[in-house]
């Protein structure tokens, strides 16, 4: 049960979060601007249903928050799992809040768009972390 | 313009709940790859709850514009992508493919 839903819900966010990091490439080397919303709007709707399957994962393998409250101590990996995942928990809700909001395709806004950027660049990498920390 | 989005946000409303629902039926049914296809049609609905937030920001613009023809088709789309894979989903794990 736990091994069937960590993985095909962990290899469902990987996917949905890595259509977002390519959204970002793909608008940023575009000029037309109707395809560069297009892409942006892409982009914040699969980070926003990978942001729903995160809280779902967490929930559902019980092991990442366990390892982290039980007093005895727990491996290296458990710990470098359940740690690793939380914070691109927090990342990623950084990165939901900006998207609500600022407007953040228009021009003006450059500075709020490269944080945006930037944390959830941060957030995919924690998540990958978390992931290979996790095979067992 | 308005209709469209109003009929996304009905229609994915809808299969949302057909796909938690079956997801469900799935789990408390006696079948040997119930776990599987409770995952998948999870996962489906995740991806219409998607659909019906960008619907949802889609009808809050008030005139039409490029920004909210982008919207729709992106909602569109990713109700598309939410149904082959709850097909997919009958098909690959009720057939075992």
């Amino acid at each position: 049960m736990v091994n069937v839903l960590f993985l095909g819900i962990g290899t469902a966010i990987l996917l949905f979060f890595t259509v977002e990091l390519i959204t970002f490439i793909l608008f940023n080397t575009t000029n037309d601007y109707k395809s560069k919303t297009t892409y942006f709007i892409m982009g914040q709707t699969f980070g926003i249903m990978g942001y729903l399957l995160l809280f779902i994962f967490i929930l559902s393998s019980s092991d990442i928050l366990n390892s982290l409250l039980k007093f005895s101590p727990s491996s290296y990996p458990e710990i470098a799992r359940s740690s690793s995942i939380l914070i691109s928990l927090l990342l990623y809700t950084v990165h939901i809040i900006f998207e609500f909001k600022f407007n953040l395709e228009e021009n003006n806004q450059k500075n709020e768009y490269i944080i945006y950027l930037i944390v959830g660049v941060l957030g995919y990498l924690f998540y990958l972390y978390g992931l290979a920390a996790g095979v067992r | 313009m308005n209709q469209t989005s109003n009929s996304l946000i009905h229609v994915s409303v809808i299969m949302f709940a057909v796909s938690l629902f079956l997801a469900q039926y799935a789990l408390i049914a006696e079948y040997i790859y119930s776990e599987s296809l409770s995952v998948f049609l999870l996962i489906s609905s995740i991806i219409f709850v998607g659909s019906f937030i960008t619907a949802f920001k889609s009808s809050k613009l008030k005139e039409d514009n490029i920004r909210k023809e982008a919207f729709i088709n992106t909602s569109f789309a990713v109700f598309i992508l939410g149904l082959v894979i709850m097909i997919l989903a009958f098909f690959l794990v009720t057939l075992r493919i």
